[in-house]
């Protein structure tokens, strides 16, 4: 305002710096004019005064040369009045002429004309008068004096002329002063003006550079001001020119955006600042171009997520606004937003709260302390009393009270107030009277200086009728358990005894169940315990707490009435709840004093017998390894006999030895056929490698060819599993059973026919095979199929040699592999011989077969 | 020195040292020199002398029963094994055994050869040429079965 008031009077002040120069010339050129006029009149005048003085001159040159003539009558002084006569008319012409243009003096001049004229006749007429009449006669003439009169004249005329033009010309020079003085006060007048104005002007030239200098400081302090403003503030600015190139960063956008100012000067806005809608993941309009078209600031969606250079997203709010000038030209953008990342969070925390508040499944409600006035809830606290959200605020807690409890509910109110927190079982009365029973846990805290109970509840009607049931069901459970005759009791999931019966306490000598419940948590009955049960016991017990399996052991316990122990089967099982955890462990302990008397006869006598079985496999071995050694004495040196004496020996004698060597051998090959047995009887029970069926048939068959050869038998062989049995075993049961075969083959058989043994397998229950070795051989008398299994038994006499033990073997290798061997015969038609064994995994075959291998 | 073989024969039953002279008279080892001892302590002092005493007569070959009195076969032919006179000669196992672990434990011992005493004379007289085979140097292999 003040600036624009000072150019009007800058341009008040220099218009009439104008005018006054303007005036000064005008003046100066009226001045001028006149001037110049008043110089062309002195010229006029002098030229007037010269011509008239050339006149006069001229005229008395004239006269002097016609005194002279006259006198003298000389010619020669008639040159000068020649010369006059010659040069007056233009003379006089141009004297004519000036005074014609000057409009000056004509009258005289005329006047002098005609004097000039009257005179140059005068002269003249003398002249002629000297010429004709001679000197005297001019002389004559002369002395009339007319001549002179008329010089007079001339030269009184020209005075005239000449003084009237002095006059003119002390005039006009008057006149000039004149306008010289005007003009220099003009000038003057003027030059104080323009002083003034100068001063004027200058003072306000430096106000007006004063004013321009506050200005720009004032103009460099406001752009400091704003930029450590925008370097200080929270928020990121980004400005940018017309084209959406950034123009200006301040250190917070550079921040959120990853961009050092330097970098993003003059790139697109787009590049810096990318946008997406934190739902959609889609980008969002750059905020250059939202403010172009709509050429009006606005502000982001809400949920914008900024892109930062490095990648990392953050949750901001910005708005922008376009930049323009006086004339309304958008000249940029700025863009102004900030990091809403943690207040993002927060939101959506209290939007969970909230929700979780709202949905919660049990009361909530937020009340005044001292008033009990409800100022929050959740529908579920108001719903469960029976009322709208509504309808509760500002009512007293108090009022959802039964009256008769009113009193307890005040002072557990007041409880929570003092301590801080505070849960508690109370009744609450609905809208239409009726009642239920709820929990209720409250905090107290504090905002600003007021102090407001904060709660929840919920209805605990269900939970009442469940701990009732439960009561009820638990005193059907002691009843009955009391009433049993075991010794009933239960333990927490960690072993903790919770219960015994009347009978454990009674048999226990103890007081009480609270007596039981003393013993944490393994100690229970360790007193009570048999010192050789106390280890596998509690193994046991802790194994089942461990695993939640069944527990289950066999121990004496000492009755503290006589000190004796009885046997007691121990048991207990986890009861677990809905979702199978371990709620607690339910165990009873039953007498077992009169089996357990039978079980121990049992075992020793078992014991005894393994014993003794044991023993005598012992000793078969033994006995069998070392009765070969003096028989191989026997054998050989009743051989060396024959050799070194046969030829000193009779017929008989050499028999008798023969004899004894027979005797010999059959017993050698008795003890070997009984080492065998007690080897496979003591073999220790390991578990058995696998042995492939059919590989242990060839071993056996080539055992025997030379017997197949000798009786042309024909042997055939079905498809054979694996089994898990020994191999060496399986060869010697193959060999054993096939050898029978060929053995009690008939004497002799129809044309064509000849002894045949089929060998087959065929699967049976439980992954078993069962075998098959079939003869067309002599068979076996019904009676006697058990019986040859026997060891020793032997059901022919020398006819078919024979240890006795072939069959005893097989039946002990079979059944030490788990099996059965029996036999089915037809006299005469033929025998077959069963077995079973338990088939091994093909899979393993390879391994099996190598093993084996490897152990024969 | 005279030319005859020094043979140790640890055998303390009487008839199998008769049937091991004859097994070897009948494959003509006539200059073997038999040193027999009748239970494995002595044995075990034999083989003491020969390492303590370089006089005393070292055993081109040993015959040796497994089951002896006091000690073993086995424990006498480890001492041999670690003697530093006689541990490279050539150890014959002759012993009525046929466990393959005693074959199995005599091969691992160090053993060159195991003959089963069998009950026939003829096959008694083998030894001798078992024993021959060993001092011509044939290694006869132990065979696992």
């Amino acid at each position: 305002m003040a600036l624009r008031l000072q150019g009007r009077i800058d341009r008040l002040w220099r218009f009439l710096a104008i005018a006054i120069v303007l005036v000064i010339v005008v003046l100066f050129y009226v001045e001028w004019r006149a001037f110049q006029a008043a110089a062309r009149q002195v010229d006029e005048t002098r030229q007037l005064q010269k011509q008239t003085d050339d006149l006069i001159s001229s005229i008395t040159d004239a006269e002097t040369g016609q005194r002279g003539y006259l006198l003298t009558g000389d010619p020669k002084y008639l040159a000068p009045y020649r010369k006059a006569v010659a040069d007056l008319p233009d003379e006089l012409l141009r004297l004519a002429r000036t005074a014609a243009d000057a409009h000056r003096e004509e009258k005289q001049v005329a006047f002098i004309q005609s004097l000039i004229h009257d005179k140059m006749a005068d002269l003249k007429r003398t002249i002629d008068v000297r010429d004709q009449a001679g000197a005297e006669a001019a002389l004559a003439l002369m002395r009339t004096d007319e001549g002179r009169l008329t010089m007079d004249e001339v030269r009184s005329a020209g005075k005239v002329l000449l003084s009237t033009e002095y006059m003119s010309l002390y005039q006009l020079e008057n006149a000039s002063e004149s306008n010289a003085n005007n003009s220099l006060i003009v000038v003057l007048a003027g030059c104080v003006g323009l002083v003034f104005l100068l001063v004027r002007m200058g003072w306000a030239v430096d106000s007006v550079v004063n004013e321009r200098e506050a200005f720009a400081r004032h103009v460099d302090d406001s752009r400091q001001l704003l930029e450590t403003t925008l370097a200080s503030i929270g928020d990121a600015v980004i400005v940018t020119d017309s084209d959406g190139a950034i123009r200006f960063m301040n250190p917070v956008a550079e921040r959120l955006t990853g961009w050092p100012a330097d970098d993003a000067r003059q790139r697109p806005l787009k590049d810096i600042f990318q946008v997406l809608d934190e739902r959609t993941r889609k980008p969002l309009e750059n905020p250059f171009r939202a403010v172009q078209r709509k050429s009006v600031g606005e502000s982001l969606a809400e949920h914008s997520l900024l892109v930062s250079k490095d990648g990392a997203e953050l949750s901001i709010e910005d708005s922008s606004a376009p930049i323009r000038d006086a004339a309304g030209k958008v000249l940029g953008v700025v863009l102004v937003f900030r990091d809403v990342t943690a207040r993002r969070i927060a939101e959506r925390e209290l939007e969970r709260w909230k929700q979780i508040f709202s949905g919660a499944g049990f009361g909530m409600f937020v009340a005044d302390s001292r008033s009990g006035a409800i100022v929050d809830m959740n529908p579920t606290f108001a719903a469960m009393h029976g009322y709208s959200a509504n309808e509760l605020l500002g009512i007293s807690l108090h009022a959802l009270v039964p009256s008769n409890f009113r009193r307890e509910f005040a002072s557990a109110l007041r409880i929570a107030s003092e301590k801080g927190r505070h849960m508690f079982e109370h009744q609450h009365l609905r809208r239409d009277g009726s009642e239920f029973p709820s929990l209720v846990d409250v905090t107290k805290f504090l905002d600003g200086r007021a102090e407001f109970l904060a709660g929840y509840c919920s209805d605990i009607t269900e939970r009442k009728r469940v701990e009732d049931a439960l009561k009820e069901s638990e005193e059907r459970f002691r009843t009955l358990a009391s009433a049993l005759p075991e010794l009933i009791w239960s333990t927490d999931s960690d072993g903790h005894i919770e219960y015994v019966n009347q009978v454990w306490i009674s048999y226990a000598g103890w007081e009480s169940g609270d007596e039981a419940r003393q013993y944490m948590p393994l100690q229970p009955w360790k007193d009570l315990l048999h010192p050789e049960d106390r280890d596998e016991y509690f193994a046991r017990w802790n194994e089942s707490l461990d695993t939640g399996r069944t527990f289950e052991v066999q121990a004496r316990l000492r009755r503290p009435i006589d000190g004796t122990y009885r046997w007691f089967l121990c048991r207990a099982v986890a009861v677990r709840d809905r979702t199978g955890q371990i709620v607690r462990w339910l165990g009873g302990c039953t007498d077992i004093q009169q089996q357990m008397e039978g079980a121990t006869q049992l075992r020793i006598a078992n014991q005894a017998l393994q014993q003794s079985n044991a023993d005598l496999e012992q000793f078969a071995y033994a006995a069998s390894h070392d009765l070969q050694e003096p028989l191989r004495m026997v054998s050989i040196y009743s051989q060396l006999l024959k050799e070194e004496y046969g030829n000193a020996l009779d017929r008989h004698a050499l028999s008798y030895i023969d004899f004894a060597v027979n005797g010999a051998r059959r017993m050698s090959n008795l003890l070997t056929a009984l080492l065998t047995y007690s080897r496979v009887a003591n073999a220790s029970p390991q578990i058995s490698p696998k042995a492939d069926a059919r590989a242990a048939v060839n071993s056996a068959l080539l055992n025997l060819s030379t017997v197949i050869d000798d009786t042309r038998a024909s042997i055939e062989v079905g498809t054979l599993p694996a089994v898990q049995v020994p191999e060496i075993h399986l060869v010697q049961l193959f060999q054993n059973l096939i050898g029978n075969g060929l053995k009690y083959r008939k004497e002799s058989y129809p044309d064509g026919a000849r002894p045949s043994i089929t060998i087959d397998a065929k699967p049976d229950a439980g992954g078993a095979w069962l075998f098959s070795v079939a003869d067309n051989g002599i068979g076996i008398e019904p009676e006697y199929v058990t019986q040859i299994f026997g060891i020793f038994k032997r059901l022919h006499g020398p006819a078919f040699e024979g240890t006795g033990i072939g069959l005893a073997l097989c039946q002990k290798i079979v059944e030490r592999a788990g099996g059965r061997i029996w036999v089915e015969s037809e006299p005469g038609r033929g025998s077959t011989f069963f077995f079973t064994l338990q088939g091994a995994e093909t899979g393993d075959h390879e391994l099996v077969y190598h093993s084996s291998a490897g152990r024969g | 020195m005279n030319s005859s073989i020094t043979v140790l024969l640890a055998e303390d039953n009487p008839g199998d040292v008769f049937l091991v002279r004859r097994a070897l008279e009948k494959h003509g080892l006539r200059d073997v020199e038999l040193i027999v001892v009748e239970d494995g302590q002595a044995a075990l002092r034999y083989i003491e002398r020969v390492d303590a005493d370089t006089s005393v007569v070292s055993p081109a070959l040993a015959l040796l029963d497994l089951n002896l009195p006091r000690a073993t076969g086995s424990r006498i032919l480890t001492r041999i094994r670690q003697s530093p006179r006689c541990k490279a000669i050539p150890i014959i196992i002759v012993t009525s055994s046929d466990s393959p672990l005693d074959r199995d434990a005599a091969s691992q011992l160090g053993a060159t050869a195991y003959f089963q005493k069998p009950g026939d004379l003829a096959g008694f007289m083998n030894l001798g040429q078992v024993v021959r085979d060993a001092l011509d140097g044939h290694v006869s292999r132990i065979a696992s079965r």
